[in-house]
């Protein structure tokens, strides 16, 4: 939660630098962003600004071309089970039983059956998908397909939980209810979140902290701590509000004399 | 209510079921009537066809050297093709798995398959003797062969083919090395791997009859190729009748297989 200040990853200097056909893209340039544990950061902005590429970056997916990711303050070098990311396109495995993707992690760690299924029917639970154990995921709607991939890497003990657009395939009410839920989940469990969206709305409801970022090449733009009490209500004048005030920062960098300086 | 929507059901096969019949009576009534109206000797009419399958199977018409004599040459034949068949199977998908996953072994391998698989079966058919001499050997290198490009480039290309992500999921829950192999490289390849298996399995029942041509006394691609030798034009169609039941049952029972494999891909169920 935000009062508690203990930074859990820190990310010095980060810059990524892509190889295309001639030469090379400029994808982010001198990231430097603190994460506190417990918070739920919004990254947010324009296609093209990197937002993606850093949370791939921190999931361990990328290696940054300079400047450093660390966890707890141990370099991160690949991907982790302390670093849970959920994808926008679900990457379940299609092979196995809705139990058995959330019980995939644990499986990986060794433990006793009798403990990876008892983590399995917490988490299941806690997503709602206790009825639709044995499911194959072809046979689940978008919105169970993303509460699996949330419990999958819930039963796995990940300490930061990373989004990409994970409700951006969904249609308005599913997402709205996800939405709900993750950040019941969320109060629930105290975990870290760090959650890419384009949506203002989105990143105004759910984050303590939105960073906005401008493309070309990717960089934080601002950071902006969200000062509305929780349950946060979309139709609130303070929430409006609050919203208004991002878009603008979102969109200042938009507008015809920057872009045509980009 | 479920009483009707069963019986509706078993009603709908039953419809389906005499919708396929459909083309193959037409067939043999056009075939009859062609032979009637031709007048021709060289093709037997579907009755003798079926007085030669009875005789071929229980005996006691013309009791001649084929008579009751159906089960020898299908388990002869169902032999060569599934010993050919497992055969390219179990070689065929290791290194089809090896193709796909290892470099080395891609650039090793693979341009050789490529350069070897156009020439067809046929054409190994005297090297095949060679290599093996007259009988059953022989057969089986050529329905292995047969089965085996199928096999193998059907399974590489499920290795390749596994979408990125997965193996992203996979690490990020703390997967690597030879598990990641195990649990995601070839669970994710099954569905190729079954394709590869079901088109080798059809080839191996085609080159029943030319690996047959190898001299061997015993199998339907024999009996056919006896036939032709003795002008018994209803014996050959009777072998061409059970090759092809024999094909399409065994074909029934691989995606029978197939099907509860891959329950949990209903765009994999044939």
């Amino acid at each position: 939660m935000p009062e508690s200040k203990l930074p859990i990853l820190s990310i010095r200097g980060v810059s990524k630098r892509f190889a295309v056909k001639d030469g090379d893209v400029e994808a982010l340039r001198g990231i430097d962003l603190t994460i506190n544990k417990g918070e739920f950061i919004c990254l947010i902005g324009a296609s093209g600004c990197g937002k993606s590429t850093l949370l791939r970056i921190i999931a361990g997916f990328e290696t940054a071309t300079l400047g450093k990711v660390e966890m707890y303050g141990a370099a991160v070098t690949g991907p982790g089970p302390d670093r849970g990311m959920v994808f926008q396109d679900y990457a379940l495995f299609p092979w196995l039983t809705v139990a058995q993707n959330i019980g995939f992690g644990p499986k990986q760690r060794g433990l006793p059956q009798r403990n990876i299924d008892k983590s399995t029917e917490k988490f299941m639970g806690m997503v709602g998908l206790t009825d639709f154990s044995e499911r194959f995921p072809s046979q689940l709607s978008g919105g169970m397909k993303q509460r699996v991939a949330i419990a999958r890497v819930l039963a796995n003990d990940a300490d930061i939980l990373l989004m990409d657009e994970p409700f951006g395939a969904l249609d308005a009410l599913t997402r709205e209810q996800l939405q709900r839920e993750l950040l019941e989940i969320w109060e629930r469990t105290r975990l870290t979140i760090v959650f890419v969206t384009h949506s203002v709305e989105e990143a105004t409801l759910l984050a303590d902290r939105v960073v906005v970022m401008t493309a070309g090449p990717g960089r934080i733009e601002s950071e902006n701590q969200v000062h509305l009490a929780r349950p946060r209500e979309v139709s609130a004048a303070d929430f409006n509000e609050a919203r208004r005030a991002l878009t603008q920062k979102l969109s200042s960098h938009l507008k015809p004399k920057d872009a045509a300086k980009v | 209510m479920a009483a009707v929507a069963a019986d509706s059901r078993a009603w709908q096969r039953v419809r389906e079921v005499s919708i396929a019949l459909l083309v193959p009576v037409l067939f043999v009534v056009t075939w009859d009537l062609l032979v009637r109206l031709t007048g021709t000797r060289l093709i037997p009419p579907p009755r003798d066809v079926v007085v030669m399958m009875y005789d071929f199977s229980f005996g006691g018409v013309y009791d001649d050297a084929f008579s009751k004599t159906i089960h020898i040459h299908l388990w002869k034949s169902l032999t060569r093709v599934y010993g050919g068949f497992l055969a390219a199977a179990v070689l065929g998908i290791p290194l089809g798995l090896m193709i796909g996953r290892i470099k080395l072994i891609r650039n090793l391998v693979d341009p050789t398959l490529q350069l070897l698989r156009p020439i067809p079966v046929t054409a190994w058919l005297p090297l095949s003797m060679i290599f093996f001499g007259l009988g059953p050997n022989a057969a089986i290198f050529l329905v292995f062969l047969g089965a085996f490009y199928p096999i193998v480039l059907n399974t590489t290309f499920g290795v390749r083919s596994v979408d990125v992500r997965l193996f992203e999921a996979a690490e990020m829950l703390g997967c690597k090395g030879r598990a990641m192999f195990r649990q995601v490289v070839l669970p994710a390849a099954t569905p190729s791997i079954f394709n590869g298996l079901r088109l080798g399995h059809g080839f191996a029942w085609i080159l029943i009859v030319v690996g047959e041509m190898t001299g061997v006394p015993e199998g339907l691609g024999a009996v056919i190729m006896d036939g032709r030798t003795l002008s018994r034009t209803d014996l050959v169609i009777c072998g061409m009748i059970i090759i092809g039941v024999a094909g399409f049952v065994s074909d029934r029972i691989i995606v029978a297989i197939n099907n509860r494999l891959l329950a949990w891909s209903p765009q994999h169920h044939a």
